[in-house]
């Protein structure tokens, strides 16, 4: 028997570490070399086949990353069954800032939400200030799923994506159908058929 | 599978947003003609047309609470059913049938099934599947005349949907049996109507319910916030269905001709007299008694571009249409019974066209209506008569037992077509009035809610629809059409609304000396009209100018009457008098298409022949002057250019400019505007709308403005988007003690697409005005220098007196202000009370431009010190000592009253009418003793 599994994802993190570029590779697999910043909240959706009987469908909110639109963050993690906080791995102040994300998480989001920290722009390497160990340290700390991605090359992208769906049918219970854009998923085609069918078999004289 | 799919989604395209699709199935209606008469031998032809079967669900509106639903069967456009084009732009609709009463839906085994000796060889009938169905319709009730009549036979073969079918059938015609009340059951489907009449509901020529109108497009979205977009579908179909029929005025009248049409409209309660006098003054505006009360008429451009007729003495302050109302026409006790209407009715336009004078040849009558004592008379424009069609007419009654016509309403209906250049003319303005009248009495005000909710729900006019645009006997249909399907809509009469207030009070206010506006003011906190709009127990949607004349009712002839002339009988009791009321009224509601402005209300107290005085008042209609054809070629253009912005790959795009907005400083009650522009940048057309933070919240603080709220955008096209800040008295009052930076972030959701952020920023100078005079006592110097709470002064070290009251006591009395008579009566020079303002707030010495009279400049100071203790936010003079205050007659008693006084909005009269000197002790005396 197959199961699908809805899940709502938020991706957080310092304007310009490539939020935006890492849902682009997941959901179209592209890549823009000059990509306008974020001033909003984007939503796409992208399902990931697990097996033969699974799949997790993601509903992503992808935010804006300026400190002046910090506080509208809430907004869109709220409900979230995960996250992923972005940092860059040639900026080491976006890994403070990551931490400050993962904090704020988990002090007001969702207690079961599942935070994955994620290093992005590794085709950089040369001018990689944060390390692979401190990163990985600070998640084990934490508690985080961790890895590292380039939305350029598409490297790691997916894994990080399907990590996440792996693990959260197993610890979050999906997201309640309707709770976010009932209509982007169809449900509000206006013709439910299953609703209601009439219990007698009888078809000779059924009057109403 | 796919082929039913495209149906579903052609059918839901096809109803508004209104409407939900509940279940669609498919089947064939079968043709037997029984011979080919061309042919020698005869051959049995069985001729299967496709049909679609789908359940449509009513949500309803305000108006209409319960779901209601009806069945509706397409045809296709091609005989064959598919014919290679796609189902939305093939489907037509055959019949749509209310589900209510008797309806039935029956589904058995086709006969069919057996096998068909007749004609073996028939491929339709060898191959038809086993499980054939035949689906007998029986509508059980004619809810338009000549249609439904007859029961409809289908053949069908898909199981479970015609379970769904039937399923959906039991809900709804259950819901209808439980709500649907059968004297209103044309009006109640009257939603059904657009799709009936017109190939597509957007080409419908009934407007939709003219109430609509007063709740903004951005109220009636799915609820949505940051985060969470609601129901994006819903919303787009319904910014696009609002944004059609509007885009494709623009584009249809570049030049905005419009036709301004005058109309003037009276209401006047005759009491069962018969005209004895000149009732010129009510029909034509002529005043022979001045009356200081009433306003001049206001000045209004003319653009009218109808024919103007060659007759010398039209001017154009004539009204091109007049509607006259009357009540109690006949009294007598047989009117009930029998009809005495030409009598009366004659009378009365006679006296109507004494009236017009030497305009009487300038008119036409053109309609009328009565029911037992109400009348209704419509006149026009001997030269505008061509443009009025579609003339009809109703009446219902509310009296006794509800139908005796005692009370009640008549109503007519209008279709205006202005002429267009072309000749040809115009898409019709529809104008309807109605006259009612409602219970009488003083405390059966709940009883006139009634009434006018009765009325409401069952007045409605029989009208001639043509389906699918083609004028045949056999697919003209009649259709009942509520009062409210128009674009403009008068309602006038004796509604008999009273005034709460003792009968001594009322008396004694409108013979309060002084300017009657302020009286008036007092006296219209407590029309009982007033308060219903207000708290929405009836005409919530009606707009009723202020009222600047004296009460209409009860004046009374031969009975003692006191110095206004109303009635005050019984002399002994004067508990048990009629109070003046304003029974009389005239309202109205219009659509956006159709903006009314009011030039005049008012009474006509020289007309005495009755216990009511006769009320007139003045309108100018704008209507549309659109070409017909070229109107509904543009909407199917546009409609096609959007139908399907929400099934597209590519996601919608938009760019904004500026990215934020930053409005510098702002000051209390001085309006800053800024434009944001919203470009479509996408490939497709899309749909935005501004949402809150959170569902339930407002989209954005007090202090802002947005305009529109909502909006579509073909690709490349902009809008422009007005954020307007505006600090009134409420707003500046959180404000002022805590001296934020005005900042919020606006979320403009792209339907289907992304939130936009857009910060917006302003920085809020304090003023001294609303605030609470004891905060003003703790300022140390001006309000401005004031950073925190640490800048102003203990309770105890308070002042006695606000600075700023003093600054302006001392100018005024140092004599250079001059000795000004009716300075608190006569109104200051705004842009002089701003100068003062600004100069009480920063501390600075007054100081004015040279182009001020000292005049000017005085008034102002009793204009800003009035303005400036109206706007405490606490009242300044308790309540209990209203009463010695309204006893205090000069200065001296002025002194007299104890010196605490806080209740001052209640008592603005106060200030009109005590010396200067004495208004401005009051003020200085608060402290101490508040």
């Amino acid at each position: 028997m197959s199961k699908q599994f809805q899940f709502k994802l938020v991706l957080l993190g310092e304007s310009a570490v490539g939020k935006s570029s890492l849902v682009l590779r997941f959901v179209k697999d592209q890549f823009d070399d000059y990509r306008e910043s974020t001033i909003g909240a984007a939503f796409l959706t992208q399902t990931v086949t697990l097996d033969d009987q699974t799949t997790v469908k993601f509903e992503i909110w992808d935010t804006a990353g300026q400190e002046r639109y910090k506080s509208l963050a809430p907004m869109y993690y709220r409900n979230a069954n995960c996250a992923v906080v972005v940092y860059d791995i040639t900026q080491s102040a976006s890994l403070e800032k990551a931490r400050s994300w993962v904090r704020e998480l988990q002090r007001q989001a969702d207690p079961s939400i599942v935070i994955a920290l994620c290093g992005n722009k590794t085709d950089l390497n040369a001018r990689r200030q944060v390390s692979q160990e401190e990163a990985k340290k600070y998640a084990d700390e934490e508690g985080l799923m961790w890895g590292e991605t380039s939305a350029k090359t598409g490297e790691g992208v997916s894994d990080i994506f399907t990590a996440i769906a792996k693990k959260l049918p197993l610890t979050a219970p999906p997201s309640r159908p309707g709770a976010n854009r009932a209509s982007a998923s169809g449900t509000q085609a206006g013709v439910d058929l299953n609703r209601n069918p009439v219990s007698t078999e009888q078809t000779d004289g059924c009057n109403c | 599978m796919a082929e039913i799919e495209a149906i579903e989604t052609a059918v839901r395209y096809f109803f508004l947003s209104t409407e939900e699709v509940k279940v669609v199935a498919e089947c064939v209606v079968v043709h037997s003609p029984q011979l080919s008469d061309q042919e020698t031998k005869p051959v049995f032809v069985e001729e299967r047309i496709k049909r679609v079967l789908a359940v449509i669900s009513h949500q309803g509106n305000a108006y209409q609470t319960h779901e209601q639903g009806c069945l509706s069967i397409f045809k296709f456009k091609s005989t064959n059913g598919t014919g290679g084009a796609s189902p939305s732009t093939e489907l037509v609709i055959d019949h749509i049938i209310p589900i209510f009463g008797d309806f039935s839906i029956l589904v058995a085994l086709s006969k069919r099934n057996t096998f068909d000796l007749r004609n073996p060889s028939s491929p339709l009938t060898r191959n038809q599947p086993r499980t054939e169905l035949r689906v007998t319709i029986n509508p059980g009730h004619q809810f338009t005349q000549d249609q439904y009549a007859e029961s409809i036979t289908l053949l069908a073969n898909d199981l479970q949907r015609l379970r769904s079918v039937l399923a959906e059938c039991k809900r709804l015609k259950q819901i209808a049996d439980e709500n649907v009340n059968p004297a209103t059951v044309s009006t109640a489907f009257a939603w059904t109507l657009p799709y009936l009449s017109t190939a597509s509901p957007a080409f419908s020529t009934i407007p939709p319910d003219v109430r609509l109108s007063r709740h903004p497009l951005h109220t009636r979205l799915s609820p949505a916030s940051a985060g969470f977009p609601g129901d994006d579908l819903a919303d787009i179909q319904r910014i696009r269905e609002e944004w059609i029929p509007e885009a494709a005025r623009i584009i249809c009248n570049k030049t905005k001709a419009r036709h301004n049409l005058k109309i003037r409209l009276g209401t006047f309660n005759v009491n069962g007299k018969l005209p004895t006098q000149d009732l010129g003054a009510w029909v034509r505006g002529i005043h022979y008694n001045a009356n200081k009360l009433i306003p001049p008429l206001k000045k209004f451009s003319e653009i009218t571009l109808g024919e103007s007729s060659g007759k010398e003495d039209e001017t154009s302050d004539d009204p091109d249409v007049l509607v006259v109302s009357f009540q109690e026409l006949d009294l007598s006790a047989g009117a009930l019974l029998y009809s005495t209407e030409m009598v009366r009715e004659d009378a009365w336009t006679s006296a109507i066209f004494a009236g017009l004078g030497e305009k009487l040849e300038l008119y036409d009558k053109l309609a009328s209506k009565q029911l037992v004592g109400m009348l209704i008379m419509v006149f026009a424009k001997r030269s505008l008569r061509e443009c009025f069609e579609d003339i009809k007419t109703t009446s219902v009654g509310a009296g006794i037992l509800g139908v005796m016509g005692n009370k009640g309403g008549t109503a007519i209906r209008l279709c205006f077509h202005p002429k267009h250049p072309s000749g040809t003319p115009s898409l019709p303005t529809v104008l309807t009035f109605v006259n009612s009248h409602l219970a009488a009495f003083d405390e059966m005000a709940d009883r006139r809610h009634t009434d006018f909710h009765d009325l409401s729900s069952r007045l409605s006019f029989r009208l001639q629809t043509d389906q699918n645009g083609e004028a045949s006997a056999e697919t003209s249909t009649q259709v009942d059409v509520s009062v409210f399907n128009t674009d403009v809509l008068f309602w006038m009469g004796d509604l008999n609304y009273r005034i709460d207030l003792p009968t001594q009070s009322v008396r004694t206010l409108l013979m309060w000396p002084g300017p009657a506006e302020v009286n008036l003011v007092e006296l219209r906190k407590y029309d009982q009209l007033r308060n219903a709009i207000r708290e929405g127990k009836a005409f919530e949607d009606f707009k009723e100018t202020n009222l600047t004349h004296l009460p209409t009712y009860r004046f009374a002839a031969g009975l003692p009457t006191d110095q206004l002339g109303y009635d005050i009988s019984p002399p002994e009791n004067p508990s048990d008098r009629r109070k003046p009321a304003w029974t009389d009224r005239i309202l109205h509601v219009h659509s956006k298409t159709a903006p009314v402005e009011q030039l005049s209300y008012r009474s006509h107290s020289g007309i005495t022949m009755s216990d009511h005085r006769p009320v007139s008042a003045d309108f100018v209609v704008s209507c549309d002057i659109l070409d017909p054809s070229e109107y509904e070629t543009t909407v199917k253009k546009l409609h096609r250019q959007v139908l399907y912005m929400e099934e597209e790959e590519t996601p919608p795009k938009v760019s904004l400019k500026p990215a934020s907005i930053d409005f510098g400083t702002v000051w209390y009650l001085r309006s800053a505007t800024k434009t944001l522009e919203v470009k479509n940048t996408g490939r497709i057309p899309c749909a935005f709308r501004f949402v809150p933070l959170e569902v339930e919240e407002l989209v954005c603080p007090t202090w802002l403005r947005i305009g529109p709220m909502t909006g579509l955008l073909l690709p490349d096209e902009s809008a422009a988007i007005t954020l307007t800040i505006d600090i009134d008295g409420e707003v500046a009052a959180e404000l002022n003690q805590f001296r934020p930076k005005l900042e919020v972030t606006l979320i403009l959701h792209v339907g289907l697409g992304k939130d936009h952020f857009i910060p917006v920023s302003a920085n809020y100078e304090p003023t001294c005005f609303a605030n609470t005079l004891s905060y003003l006592t703790r300022l140390k110097g001006p309000i401005r220098d004031v950073k925190s709470a640490d800048d102003l002064l203990s309770e105890e070290e308070a002042k006695n007196a606000p600075r700023e009251v003093m600054r302006l006591v001392n100018y005024m009395m140092s004599g250079s202000g001059g000795d000004v008579p009716n300075i608190f009566t006569t109104r200051g020079d705004p842009k002089v009370v701003e100068i003062i303002r600004e100069c009480l707030d920063t501390g600075k010495d007054f100081a004015f431009p040279k182009d001020y009279t000292s005049l000017e400049i005085s008034v102002g100071f009793g204009e800003a010190l009035l303005r400036l203790l109206e706007s405490l936010t606490e009242p300044l003079i308790p309540t209990f000592l209203n009463a010695a205050c309204e006893e205090a007659r000069s200065k001296d008693q002025g002194f007299e009253v104890p010196t605490c006084f806080r209740e001052w909005t209640g008592q603005v009269v106060i200030g009109y009418r005590l010396p200067r000197a004495t208004i401005a002790l009051m003020a200085i005396s608060t402290k101490k003793n508040g």
